[in-house]
């Protein structure tokens, strides 16, 4: 049965199932806890581990590659650019 | 970010005493930076005392794409071939304003990065891309966390890393 998702999300729920299969819980822990766009995805993934969503054909589904970019889009501490933003906020002098 | 007036350059725009210690970057606002702006090539703002023409600051903005050569995968982001982001081609500000505290680098930093955060809005850009001209720039983005390219002056930055931190 294939799931009513749109086409972008196909991969992520490919990645998603697929780390929930071979790493339940700890994948999906991991993926809610790094990216939160897909947390409703990755419940349905545990859903799908607990036979409750009809599995999907991991097999006919692309690359995981925008599961990948949406894990790697979080963004970095920038201490000093954060420092600079903040004095950019100050009062300049004249 | 500062009482100093962001707009972009125009013929209304005094730009013939513009001094900021280095040559090539006066050189480029008084010769080139109106001819690229025309051309769509890049887009050069400037920072005015408010009502007065004499600009005080400018940065130099424009869409460009990155090979992935000496980049982390975190920088890649999972994509194939070049990587869409913004250079900021020049960033430099009036002698005259060096020196004050708060410092004024910082904030036309900032300035720019709004401005391209702005453009990556409508049009994306994973990374921002400086070429530095010399070891002080070079010092000042990595101060900014900017990450340096190894075996080249260029230094990147995530748009999600600036976004970030100018959301902070």
């Amino acid at each position: 049965m294939t799931p009513k998702v749109p086409a972008c999300r196909m991969s992520v729920l490919a990645g998603a199932i697929r780390r929930a299969v071979s790493e339940v819980p700890k994948a999906i822990k991991r993926a809610v806890a790094k990216v939160p766009k897909i947390r409703k995805i990755a419940r349905s993934a545990r859903a799908a581990h607990s036979g409750k969503f009809l599995a999907v054909d991991v097999t006919t589904i692309p690359k995981v590659q925008l599961i990948r970019l949406m894990r790697s889009d979080a963004p970095e501490d920038a201490p000093g650019l954060r420092r600079m933003v903040a004095e950019s906020r100050r009062k300049p002098a004249k | 970010m500062t009482d100093y007036a962001l707009s972009a350059l125009s013929n209304e725009h005094d730009i013939s005493a513009f001094a900021c210690g280095e040559e090539s970057l006066d050189r480029w606002l008084s010769n080139e930076a109106l001819a690229a702006q025309r051309s769509w090539a890049s887009r050069t703002h400037v920072w005015t005392d408010s009502g007065a023409p004499e600009v005080l600051a400018y940065f130099t903005i424009l869409p460009t794409t990155v090979v992935p050569a000496g980049l982390s995968k975190r920088q890649i982001g999972g994509g194939r071939g070049s990587i869409p982001g913004y250079l900021l081609a020049k960033l430099a500000l009036h002698e005259r304003l060096r020196g004050r505290t708060p410092r004024l680098g910082p904030g036309l930093l900032a300035d720019a990065l709004e401005m391209i955060g702005t453009a990556a809005d409508a049009a994306g850009g994973r990374l921002i891309v400086v070429d530095t001209l010399n070891d002080r720039a070079h010092a000042f983005y990595r101060r900014a966390d900017f990450k340096p390219i190894p075996d080249t002056r260029r230094l990147v930055m995530r748009m999600s890393t600036a976004r970030a931190a100018l959301q902070a």
